[in-house]
């Protein structure tokens, strides 16, 4: 999800971002819908411990629409849409910073640290992960699938992950960090392959 | 996988981390762990990474996809002459006309329209010398004129009463602060609280917890969370989003429709003293008994934790099943707790306008647990009480009918009565009669749980005859 992708890319046409300019709410509708997938993405993977990733990309897509008239047709609509949602990102990182005692509650100071460093690096593979981890999904077989949709999809605690599943808390705990452990070495083996590393 | 001491101890800590279950302290050993290990600040974001995205990919789906769409479309401005307006005023030869001044900040060189956008998004005022509260002022038009009502308890040094501002965001972190809009619709804040103002009639609270007390002109006010849509039917009602996982429902009068945010099914539809948690995947469950000490916006889901209150939970024995609710709408009823609520013109239920009157100078004060009327003619429930001190603990029964075996066997009756005036479903007519409650009591000297039973031991005979009582009333006081 490089921000300095070019528009050749883009399957819309000129004339939809011209219509959207002049305020037309189909043309609009048909921008969001067609990017918001890869901005909900990138704003989740970035956003800082305790933000709402898609009320952040929300408010990206109402800045974005309010400026409207200061996007150059021609030019990639996705890079300057992840500009502003930098930007809200920023006003984020900011608030929760100056709320009282955030970091000692909800996260360490130094992984929002590192959270904010790539959220600046103009191009951090994202689009590439998400394919690759779909890919490490999909070769997931049927019991891990069932753990992930029930933590991840189906939001349930970790109770009832363990009475479904007829295991005790601690075990689910385990189980969930070693497939969370396989997907990330499954994606950096796929991240080295595509580098022309060995996998 | 690695085996060292450390990495091994990171593994744990972040698989608590992850599950929201990290303590405080956990979160600093994790920090230590950052600074001694620069190589476990990198791991950790690419895990945290790995974990956002998996919940994205996860969730991602066309109907999630749709209702972010729609979410963004519901959010620009309604009238199309003026969002094109809004829109056009952002091409070259337009100015920018912003409502506050601007501070200046760094503007991105690569894109200069944005320039003022970002200043205003970026620009976070906070009052007195610590963040009391903080608001966002925005160019942009989604800004809401809205008047303060009262401010409380260190809210803000600086708003006043009758004073009109512009808000956009408001983060209320300490306090209390009472606003109304420009459909009339009043909310109540209490802190920690964070919303945002999409409109006159539509606020998204992103955390914390409102009370929205709605008008005639307020009809359809939408108050929307991560996990609920809660539509208006002219009423007073609540919503509280503290807890990320789920948003709580609860009507202390009149209507409100619930949906999950874009869906167009509804998920229920709730009346006075009604309420129900919502979370992902419209799971519902009933919210049993809530506590509020009479303050407007002052109300708890939570067992309170005030060392003052005798009771501090009400449950009953008639838990149920979110399909047995929409068959039994009564089963998504509340026990509303008002700690010192008993005084003359206190409401007796919690989903009814009934209100006690002629209360006797030894009820004064106590501790009232409305019911609800719902129950008045119930023969199978039974209702437990948490007691967390040594009490005088009262039930007011009607005299109309032989009162259970229960209460003549564990309470004894003080010969006292308080009168209940019975108002029509309606809430706006006359009282249209009254009702003679007898006054039982029992000492409970040691703290617990305490059963009361059903208003009938069994079902009448003739039920065709029988004018059944109204439902019994529960107070409590400390023993001196």
């Amino acid at each position: 999800m490089s921000n300095s992708e070019s528009r050749t890319d883009d399957p819309i046409p000129a004339e939809t971002y011209h219509r959207a300019q002049a305020g037309e709410r189909d043309a609009i509708e048909m921008l969001v819908q067609h990017h918001q997938r890869q901005v909900r993405a990138w704003v989740a993977a970035h956003c800082p411990v305790g933000c709402d990733a898609d009320d952040i990309a929300q408010r990206t897509f109402l800045a974005a629409i309010t400026r409207l008239g200061d996007f150059q047709v021609g030019t990639c609509f996705l890079a300057w849409l992840l500009t502003i949602a930098r930007y809200q990102l920023m006003t984020e990182s900011t608030r929760l910073r100056r709320l009282a005692d955030y970091h000692s509650r909800h996260a360490p100071g130094l992984l929002a640290r590192e959270m904010e460093r790539r959220m600046h690096q103009p191009d951090d593979g994202l689009s590439d992960r998400l394919v690759y981890l779909q890919d490490c999904l999909s070769s997931l077989g049927e019991s891990p699938r069932q753990f992930l949709h029930w933590r991840y999809d189906e939001e349930l605690p970790l109770e009832e992950i363990a009475s479904r599943a007829g295991r005790t808390i601690p075990a689910i705990k385990k189980q969930l960090w070693l497939l969370r452990q396989k997907l990330q070495q499954c994606i950096e083996a796929k991240v080295s392959a595509a580098q022309g590393g060995t996998a | 996988m690695t085996s060292a001491p450390d990495e091994l101890r990171f593994d744990e800590l972040w698989t608590d981390f992850l599950e929201g279950e990290l303590p405080p302290e956990g979160i600093a050993e994790l920090e230590r762990l950052f600074e001694d290990r620069p190589s476990l600040q990198v791991r950790g974001a690419d895990l945290l990474q790995t974990h956002r995205l998996l919940g994205f990919l996860l969730q991602d789906d066309k109907q999630s996809g749709d209702a972010f769409v729609g979410s963004v479309m519901k959010a620009i401005p309604q009238s199309d002459a003026a969002f094109t307006e809004s829109v056009l005023q952002s091409l070259p030869g337009h100015s920018l006309q912003s409502p506050v001044p601007l501070a200046s900040a760094d503007a991105n060189p690569t894109m200069p329209g944005l320039r003022g956008y970002a200043i205003a998004t970026m620009l976070l005022v906070s009052l007195g010398c610590f963040l009391t509260m903080a608001w966002l002022h925005s160019g942009s038009r989604t800004g809401l004129m809205v008047e303060v009502v009262q401010v409380a308890n260190g809210a803000s040094a600086e708003w006043v009463p009758g004073e009109q501002i512009l808000l956009d965001e408001l983060a209320l972190v300490r306090g209390n602060v009472q606003l109304r809009l420009p459909s009339d619709v009043v909310l109540d804040l209490h802190a920690p609280v964070e919303l945002r103002f999409i409109n006159a009639m539509n606020v998204h609270v992103r955390s914390g917890k409102i009370t929205a007390d709605v008008g005639e002109r307020g009809k359809g006010f939408v108050i929307e969370t991560t996990q609920a849509r809660v539509v208006d039917l002219g009423t007073r009602f609540g919503v509280d989003a503290s807890n990320a996982a789920h948003t709580d429902v609860v009507v202390f009068k009149g209507q409100v429709e619930l949906f999950e945010p874009g869906i167009k099914e509804r998920v229920a539809l709730l009346n006075q003293g009604e309420g129900v948690r919502i979370e992902k995947h419209r799971r519902t469950s009933r919210i049993v008994s809530i506590t509020s000490s009479g303050v407007p916006g002052s109300w708890s889901v939570q067992e309170t934790g005030d060392q003052r209150a005798v009771i501090t939970a009400v449950r009953d024995s008639m838990s149920a099943s979110d399909e047995e609710a929409k068959k039994w709408p009564s089963l998504r009823n509340f026990y509303r707790i008002a700690p010192g609520g008993l005084h003359d013109g206190a409401l007796a239920f919690a989903d009814e306008s009934d209100h006690w009157t002629s209360v006797p100078t030894s009820l004064r004060g106590a501790d009232l647990v409305q019911t609800f009327a719902a129950d008045g003619f119930n023969w199978w429930m039974q209702l437990t009480l948490s007691i967390q001190q040594p009490c005088e603990l009262f039930v007011m029964v009607d005299r109309r009918n032989d009162v259970p075996s229960w209460l003549k066997e564990d309470f004894a009756d003080t010969g006292e009565t308080i009168v209940l005036n019975c108002v029509p479903r309606n809430q706006r007519g006359p009282i249209n009669r009254q009702l003679e409650y007898g006054v039982w009591k029992r000492i409970i000297a040691h703290p617990g749980e305490v059963k009361l039973g059903a208003p009938y031991g069994e079902p009448p005979s003739d039920r065709k005859s029988f004018q059944p009582n109204r439902m019994y009333g529960v107070a409590a006081r400390p023993l001196p």
